[in-house]
């Protein structure tokens, strides 16, 4: 374990040292998020502009929980990203084999090789949408506990965010030429960007699927949800750790299956 | 067919064949492009239904309305939304623009003919997935003939639309001529262009002042007026109004290109390249 600490501040460091590039991608890479969030907070402004909720939650619910999403996907991003979209590349061009040769946990290192400074920008875009959801609610007070709770499903949205992306990503190992899968990820996690409750109008079965199968709903919604209105709050925390645990499980274990039945790319 | 006509048509046509197998050469990653527009198309409309709360209408549409909006919306940006100034701009950046100036073709016509083929590409390669928004959303599409307006009406703001969006985007691309890092500047055209275009909600939706605007810059007219013909929320004077900014686009944004290209090219060959 501590070897693998160690091995990750050595990551750290690396992608620090690019420190003349970061400068200039870390605004740039800013700008262009608030740029893309700024339409959808336009979005968000239109909708309330006409009605007062949308399937039961508030404005200020509402941007909390586009910024707590979009928290999410910066932390992910920046942690993930730059890593698990080049699986694919790693596949096709044969440096799978060179990676799956070191002395070290292969999913590990295909996961958390480069730390994407840059992507930051978007985390701190995301904090001031959750300020400007706040601003709308100042009441709004949360107690140490609520905020700990919080926390704590955050991380295992953050787990289940890294174990759905793995699981998508590892079946480049088989679909080859695809090389924006990551794409089609970050095109299925807009989902979470929005409460499970707006599939509603086609009945219990998809809301169910978002909820327990595919479990978009415990990224950014499910915390949310627990920071507004604080019933439930044990059950909601154990199913988000297990459903956590659970998925991260079958990442791992996809993963295995995959580089074990893996016919290196030079034969 | 007389000899005098044959040579130009087979160019023509030859040089359509080499842009849409440019474009099509994406088809495997296509598709996967097209569903980051087609997800937004399917959430929005969910998240106004859950938002009626049971009013009748919002902004003058209809739940069915509202969802039918987004559908067109997403069949108008791939027919008439154009983006040829990536193009152009990569083709003076890359130093391929000289090429252009040598061939026995207009080079209006010639990104034209591009953007035509990528219209094609993606409202044919978009086709399935249309249908797969209509099934998910088949309760609030109506299906009786007189729903919607289909006629020339809706096909001559259409074209229009699309005119003026090419226009407008080939005005973007030429400006690459005159200022080397255009493509920074890019975003300073999408960013209005998404607020005003009606693409993320419809234009009376909005506050009166922010749609007042969107229907004096050219964005109100490429897809929120078809849309809105399309639905026939629009009277006949204001249809006959929308038609007129449409040409008055048209021809505003023809001078424009005209003068740019004009100053751009004198600035682009004094460089000696």
């Amino acid at each position: 374990m501590k070897r693998y600490l160690s091995l990750y501040g050595a990551f750290v460091r690396y992608c620090l040292r690019q420190a003349v590039e970061f400068r200039v991608n870390f605004w740039t890479n800013l700008l262009a998020n608030m740029g893309w969030m700024f339409s959808l907070v336009v979005f968000l402004e239109i909708i309330f502009r006409n009605t007062n909720s949308v399937a039961g939650w508030t404005k200020p619910e509402m941007f909390v929980l586009f910024g707590t999403y979009s928290l999410l996907r910066g932390i992910s991003n920046t942690l993930f990203y730059n890593n698990l979209s080049q699986i694919p590349l790693y596949v096709r061009k044969g440096e799978m084999d060179y990676i799956l040769t070191k002395p070290v946990n292969s999913q590990f290192f295909v996961s958390l090789r480069y730390v994407s400074l840059d992507d930051l920008g978007q985390s701190l875009a995301a904090v001031f949408v959750i300020g400007y959801g706040w601003l709308q609610l100042p009441s709004l007070t949360p107690s140490p506990l609520a905020l700990l709770d919080f926390a704590l499903l955050l991380v295992c949205g953050l787990i289940l965010f890294y174990s759905l992306n793995m699981l998508l990503m590892t079946l480049s190992f088989w679909l080859v030429r695809l090389d924006n899968l990551m794409v089609l990820a970050d095109t299925v996690f807009q989902v979470a960007r929005q409460p499970v409750d707006i599939f509603r109008v086609f009945g219990l079965v998809p809301r169910f699927i978002l909820t327990y199968i595919v479990p978009l709903a415990f990224l950014a919604g499910v915390p949310v949800r627990a920071l507004f209105h604080r019933d439930a709050a044990i059950p909601t925390l154990l199913t988000a750790m297990a459903l956590a645990g659970l998925f991260f499980t079958f990442s791992v274990l996809f993963w295995n299956h995959a580089t074990r039945s893996y016919s290196s790319a030079s034969s | 067919m007389t000899a005098s006509l044959q040579a130009p048509l087979r160019k023509w046509l030859q040089l359509y064949g080499l842009f849409f197998q440019d474009a099509i050469v994406y088809r495997a990653n296509a598709v996967i492009w097209l569903m980051t527009d087609t997800v937004p198309s399917v959430l929005m409309p969910l998240v106004w239904l859950a938002s009626y709360n049971h009013r009748p209408t919002i902004g003058g549409f209809t739940p069915s309305q509202m969802v039918v909006y987004y559908i067109v919306v997403l069949f108008l940006t791939c027919a008439v939304e154009s983006h040829i100034m990536w193009d152009i701009s990569n083709d003076i950046k890359a130093g391929l623009f000289n090429v252009w100036l040598t061939r026995p073709v207009n080079y209006m016509a010639a990104m034209y003919a591009s953007n035509v083929s990528w219209r094609l590409m993606r409202t044919v390669i978009f086709i399935p997935l249309f249908f797969a928004v209509v099934a998910v959303f088949h309760q609030w599409v109506r299906f009786t003939p007189n729903a919607y307006d289909l006629s020339w009406r809706f096909w001559l703001a259409v074209v229009l639309g699309h005119v003026v969006s090419f226009l407008t985007s080939y005005s973007m691309g030429l400006i690459a001529l005159t200022v080397v890092e255009a493509r920074s500047l890019y975003n300073f055209y999408y960013l209005p262009l998404v607020i005003f275009n009606g693409q993320i909600a419809p234009l009376s939706c909005f506050p009166p002042a922010i749609a007042h605007i969107a229907y004096m810059l050219p964005f109100g007219y490429t897809i929120a007026f078809p849309a809105q013909v399309f639905l026939k929320h629009v009277s006949e004077p204001m249809l006959l109004r929308g038609y007129a900014m449409q040409v008055m686009w048209i021809a505003l944004a023809a001078i424009l290109a005209r003068t740019l290209w004009r100053n751009g090219l004198k600035r682009y060959t004094a460089y000696g390249i």
